[in-house]
C-alpha cells in the first residue's frame, strides 16, 4: 500500500548564490542613482564654472575699464593743464617771456609728473624753456620744423609722443598742445610717467592683483612695482600683451582665460585689458589665477561634497534597499526549500506591504494546496481515480478521519493458488498474479469501489466509503460477476499452460468504522467490523467460480441478479448460521 | 539657493590662503648696519626708521639698527667693512658721502643714498640695472647745480659775484664745480672758488669765502657742509651773505635758501628697497631711483636778519617757506 517517501527526496540546498542578488541589485541601484546624481553634479559643476568664470571676467573688465579710465584722466589732466598755458593771452611785446615763464613756473607747481615745458612759436623757433633740473633757457631759437612735437600739435591739436626713457631709466613722454591761436604757436612738455605710479598703486583689484599699463610696443609704463618700471620692462612677449596688441577685443575690453596667462614671474593669472585709444595703451588688471578662482574652487568644493554626500547616502539607500527586496526572495527561497523537504505545514512571513508580500501570501496558499495535495495523493493508493478527484473535488479530506458507516465488502481470491505458488516457478507466479491484478484492478476502478488492501491474491473492496455511493451492493455485485467472468477467460489461458486455478468472491453489507489505522510514515485506510469479518468468512466459502452474499446483501440486489439460496452456513466467529445466496447471473 | 545653504551647512570647506605675513616674524631680528658721515640727532636714519615702521617693523623685533658714524669723515668708516664680513649683517645703508667707505662692500647688501651719480662712482652698472650688491636714491645733486644759481640770480637780480664753497674730498665734485661755473657765466656770474679738504680745513675756507668780497654764497650739499651746516649759515648772516643751499636741512639751520630733492623722503622711500632686500630680493634687480620732486625752501628769518626782501615771484616758487 501507500508509502511516504518524502524523507528521501532530496532537500534543495545547492551552492548558495544569494550574495549575487544582493550585489546585483545593490550596484545596480547605486549605480542608477549615483549615475543620475554624478550627472546633475557634472552638469552643476560646469554650469557654475562657466557662469562663475563669466563673472569674474566682467568684474575684471569692469576693474580694468576702471584702471584704464584712471591713467587716461592722469594724462587728460595734464594736457589740460598744459592747454590753460596755452590759452593765456599776453600783452605787451618784452614782457611776454616773463609772463610766460611765471605761468610755466606755475604749471609745473602744479603738475608735478612735468619736468620740462618749452614753448615754440608759430615759426618752430624755441623762445623758452623751463625745467626743474636744468637752467631755464630763453630765446634758444631752436628748429623745431621737423620735430614730430611741433608737427603732430599743429595737425591734430594735442600731441602725445611713444613713450622714451631717460637714463634709460624713466619713462617720459612729450605732450605737445597747440594753442588755439595759430600764432601763438606751440607748447610742448616732457611727463616723467613715474608718476602714474601714484594712481596706478592704488589700483587694487583682490588682495593680491593689481593693475598696469604697456605702451604700443608692449614696454612697460606703470606698475605698482616702480622697479620693473625703471628697470624698462619689455612685455611684449607675454602673452596677453602680444594679444592685446594684436587687436583682440579692440577698443573695449577683452579677457584672457586659458590657463596659459603668466604674469612676468610666470605665475598663472587671471588678467583683462582695456585699451586707451587716445594713447595707444592697454591698462591690464590681474589677479593670481588662485585668487581670482578662490570662490570657484570653494563653490565647485562644495558640490563635489554634496556628491560624494549624495553617493554615500545613494550607496546606503541602495544597500538597504537591495536588502529589502532581497530579504523576501531569501524568504520565499527558504519556503521553497521546505517545500522540497516535504515541510508543507511551515510558512513564511514576509511584511513589507507590497507585491512580496501577496507573493509571500500566495507562496503559502500554494504551500497550504501542496500540503492537500499530498494528503490526497495518500488517498489515491487506496481509492479509484474516480474516487480520489471525487474528494480531491469535494474537499474532503475528513473523510481519513475515523468514522461509522454502512458498508459493501467484496472479498474475493483464487481457488488453488497456494497449491500454484509453491509448484510453479517464482517468475510463473507473479506473472498470474501481474494478470490477475491488472484485470480486477480495472474493474475496481470501473465500479469504484475503494481497494481497502490486497494480499497475494486476496483482494478486499469497499463501496459507500469513504464516498458514499446510492447502491453499494448493485455495485459490488455487478463488479464481483465481471470479475468472475474476467478471471473465468484468464483461467481457460492458465490452464493451457497447466495451472488449475478457480475464483471465489464473498460479498457483506453492514456497519462498520473506517477510518485511518497505522502509524507515523505508514497509514492505511482500514476497516472494523463485523461484516468485513463476514465477507471474509463467505469468500473462503466459496466455490471456483461461485459468488456468495449475504442475506442484506442478497435484498439489496434482488432486481438485478439472479439468486439462488444455498442454506444457512455456520461459519467461524459468527455464533449463528448466516443464510447465504449465490449469485448466479445478472438480471439483462 | 537653497542647496547651496544646506552645503554650507554641512561644513563646506571655505578655502582661503593665509596671507603672507608682510612683516616677517624672524626667530632672530635681522641686523642692519646705519653707516653716515652725518652727526646726530641724524634726520636721515628717521627717515629710514619711519619707512620700516611703515612696512610693519618694529625695532628691536625684526630689525636691530646698528649706528656707525664718523662726522665729515667717510674714510674713518673703512673698518665698518671688516665689521661688516665678521658680523651677521643682512644689510648695510649708506648715507651720504659713506659711500665712498661702504664701495668695498662686496657680499652684504647696500643701500645707498648718494647726491652724485652712482654709475660714475661705479657701484652700479647703470640707474636701471644695478647689477652688483649696491643699490639706491640719487638725488641728481649734480643736474641741479645750474638751477640753484639760477634761483639766486632770479632772488637778486643784481648778483654779480659769487662765492662757492666746496668740499673737494666729495665724488663728483669736479663736475658739480664745472656745471656751476657754467650755469654762474651764463647768468653773468663771477663765481668764486672756494675749495677745502675735508672738515679741518673749513675754517680756512670760511676766512677766504670773507675775503672774497662776494654778493652771495653758494655751498655745494656734501656730508661735511651738512655736518657743520650751522656754522656755515650763521657765518652767512653774520657777512650778510645771501646763501644757496642743496638740501632743505641747510635752511632749517640758518640757511637762506635751498634747493634739492627732498632727502628725507628718500630715506623713507630707501626703507622699501630694504624691505625688499629683507625678503630675499637682490639688490642687483632694484634700480637706483631719482627724485622727481625738487623742493625750493626758504628762511624768511635769515631773510629777515640779513635786511633782504625776497621777490614775490621767487616766494610763489616756494615748497616750504620757514617763518
Amino acid at each position: 500500500v501507500g508509502s511516504d517517501d518524502a524523507a528521501d527526496r532530496p532537500i534543495v540546498q545547492q551552492a548558495k548564490p544569494r550574495a549575487g542578488l544582493f550585489r546585483k541589485y545593490a550596484v545596480l541601484f547605486a549605480a542608477l542613482v549615483g549615475g543620475a546624481l554624478l550627472a546633475s553634479g557634472a552638469t552643476q559643476l560646469w554650469f557654475s564654472y562657466q557662469e562663475n568664470k563669466a563673472a569674474l571676467i566682467a568684474v575684471q573688465r569692469e576693474k580694468a575699464l576702471a584702471a584704464a579710465a584712471v591713467i587716461e584722466q592722469f594724462v587728460k589732466q595734464i594736457e589740460n593743464q598744459i592747454g590753460w598755458v596755452t590759452q593765456a593771452a599776453y600783452v605787451g611785446s618784452a614782457a611776454i617771456s616773463e609772463q610766460r615763464r611765471s605761468d610755466f613756473l606755475r604749471l609745473l607747481r602744479q603738475a608735478p609728473a612735468i619736468t620740462e615745458v618749452a614753448h615754440i612759436d608759430a615759426s618752430a623757433k624755441e623762445q623758452l624753456r623751463v625745467s626743474r633740473l636744468s637752467m631755464d633757457v630763453l630765446g634758444s631759437q631752436a628748429d623745431f620744423a621737423a620735430d614730430p612735437r611741433f608737427i603732430g600739435a599743429r595737425t591734430t591739436g594735442a600731441y602725445a609722443s611713444p613713450i622714451y626713457f631717460r637714463m634709460e631709466s624713466e619713462p617720459y613722454m612729450s605732450v605737445a598742445i597747440a594753442a588755439q591761436r595759430r600764432q601763438a604757436g606751440v607748447v610742448v612738455a616732457e611727463v616723467n610717467l613715474k608718476l602714474i605710479w601714484d594712481v596706478i598703486s592704488r589700483i587694487k583689484v583682490g588682495k593680491a592683483g593689481h593693475a598696469y599699463a604697456v605702451d604700443s610696443r608692449g614696454l612697460l609704463i606703470a606698475h605698482p612695482d616702480i622697479g620693473l618700471v625703471l628697470r624698462k620692462t619689455d612685455l611684449s612677449r607675454l602673452e596677453q600683451v602680444a594679444a592685446a596688441k594684436s587687436g583682440t577685443g579692440a577698443g573695449g575690453a577683452s579677457a584672457q582665460m586659458s590657463s596659459g596667462v603668466r604674469d612676468i614671474e610666470g605665475h598663472p593669472v587671471l588678467t583683462t585689458h582695456a585699451e586707451i585709444a587716445s594713447l595707444g595703451w592697454y591698462v591690464f588688471v590681474q589677479q593670481p589665477l588662485s585668487e581670482a578662482f578662490e570662490p570657484l574652487y570653494a563653490s565647485l568644493l562644495r558640490t563635489s561634497l554634496l556628491l560624494v554626500i549624495g553617493l554615500a547616502l545613494a550607496i546606503f539607500a541602495s544597500l538597504l534597499l537591495a536588502r529589502r527586496m532581497v530579504g523576501p526572495i531569501k524568504a520565499l527561497q527558504t519556503g521553497a526549500a521546505w517545500i522540497g523537504a516535504g515541510e508543507f505545514t511551515r510558512r513564511i512571513e514576509v511584511r513589507t506591504g507590497d507585491e512580496f508580500e501577496e507573493l509571500a501570501q500566495q507562496f503559502n496558499r500554494m504551500a497550504g494546496q501542496l500540503a492537500e495535495l499530498d494528503r490526497l495523493g495518500r488517498l489515491r493508493r487506496f481509492l479509484s481515480p474516480q474516487v480520489a478527484d471525487l474528494i480531491v473535488a469535494s474537499g474532503g479530506v475528513d473523510l481519513l478521519e475515523s468514522h461509522r458507516s454502512e458498508i459493501t465488502v467484496v472479498f474475493c481470491d483464487l481457488r488453488g493458488f497456494t497449491a500454484f505458488a509453491e509448484t510453479a516457478e517464482p517468475e510463473e507466479v507473479m506473472r498470474v498474479l501481474r494478470e490477475y491484478h491488472a484485470a480486477l484492478g480495472a474493474l475496481i476502478f470501473r465500479y469504484e469501489g475503494t481497494l481497502e488492501r490486497f494480499l497475494g491474491d486476496g483482494l478486499m473492496v469497499l463501496f459507500n466509503d469513504p464516498i458514499p455511493c446510492p447502491d453499494p451492493a448493485a455495485r459490488a455485485v455487478r463488479m464481483a460477476v465481471a470479475m468472475r467472468e474476467q478471471v473465468a477467460d484468464l483461467s481457460g489461458k492458465w490452464r493451457t499452460h497447466g495451472h488449475d486455478l478457480g475464483f471465489g468472491v464473498g460479498i457483506a453489507q453492514g456497519y462498520a468504522t473506517l477510518g485511518r489505522i497505522g502509524f507515523e510514515g505508514r497509514f492505511d485506510y482500514g476497516s472494523v467490523g463485523s461484516v468485513s469479518n463476514l465477507g471474509a468468512r463467505l469468500c473462503a466459502e466459496a466455490l471456483a467460480g461461485q459468488v456468495l452474499i449475504s442475506r442484506p446483501v442478497q435484498t439489496a440486489v434482488e432486481s438485478i441478479a439472479e439468486c439462488e439460496s444455498v442454506g444457512e452456513l455456520v461459519l467461524k466467529g459468527f455464533h449463528r448460521p448466516v443464510a447465504t445466496y449465490s449469485v448466479l447471473r445478472l438480471k439483462p | 539657493m537653497k542647496r547651496r545653504d544646506f552645503i554650507i551647512v554641512l561644513g563646506a570647506v571655505a578655502v582661503g590662503w593665509p596671507l603672507a605675513a608682510r612683516a616677517q616674524q624672524p626667530a632672530r631680528p635681522h641686523r642692519i648696519f646705519w653707516v653716515s658721515t652725518e652727526s646726530q640727532p641724524d634726520p636721515f636714519v628717521d627717515g629710514f626708521r619711519e619707512g620700516l615702521r611703515e612696512r610693519g617693523y618694529v625695532e628691536g623685533r625684526n630689525f636691530i639698527l646698528e649706528l656707525r658714524y664718523a662726522p665729515g669723515d667717510p674714510d674713518a668708516l673703512r673698518s665698518v667693512i671688516s665689521e661688516l664680513t665678521r658680523a651677521n649683517v643682512a644689510l648695510a645703508v649708506s648715507s651720504g658721502p659713506a659711500i665712498r667707505a661702504m664701495k668695498a662692500a662686496t657680499d652684504v647688501p647696500v643701500l645707498f643714498a648718494v647726491s652724485g651719480d652712482p654709475v660714475e662712482l661705479g657701484i652700479v652698472g647703470s640707474l636701471a640695472r644695478p647689477g652688483g650688491n649696491f643699490t639706491g636714491s640719487t638725488f641728481l645733486s649734480l643736474e641741479v647745480a645750474g638751477k640753484r644759481i639760477e634761483l639766486l640770480k632770479d632772488a637778486f637780480p643784481h648778483l654779480r659775484t659769487l662765492a662757492v664753497l666746496s668740499n673737494t674730498d666729495h665724488p663728483g665734485e669736479r663736475s658739480e664745480w664745472r656745471a656751476t661755473q657754467d650755469a654762474a657765466r651764463s647768468l653773468g656770474i663771477d663765481p668764486i672758488y672756494v675749495p677745502f679738504v675735508g672738515a679741518r680745513e673749513l675754517e680756512n675756507a670760511l676766512a677766504a669765502a670773507g675775503q672774497a668780497r662776494a654778493d652771495a654764497m653758494l655751498v655745494f650739499p656734501d656730508g661735511v657742509t651738512m655736518v657743520h651746516r650751522a656754522k656755515l649759515a650763521q657765518f652767512a648772516i653774520a657777512r650778510r651773505l645771501p646763501s644757496m643751499f642743496g638740501w632743505r636741512e641747510y635752511c632749517d639751520a640758518g640757511g637762506l635758501l635751498s634747493y634739492g630733492a627732498n632727502q628725507r623722503t628718500a630715506y623713507v622711500r630707501l626703507a622699501n628697497y630694504a624691505d625688499r632686500i629683507l625678503r630675499g630680493e637682490k639688490p642687483a634687480n632694484l634700480p637706483v631711483e631719482r627724485p622727481t620732486k625738487f623742493e625750493l625752501v626758504i628762511n624768511l628769518k635769515t631773510a629777515k636778519s640779513l635786511g633782504i626782501e625776497i621777490p614775490p615771484s621767487i616766494l610763489l616758487r616756494a615748497d616750504e617757506v620757514i617763518e
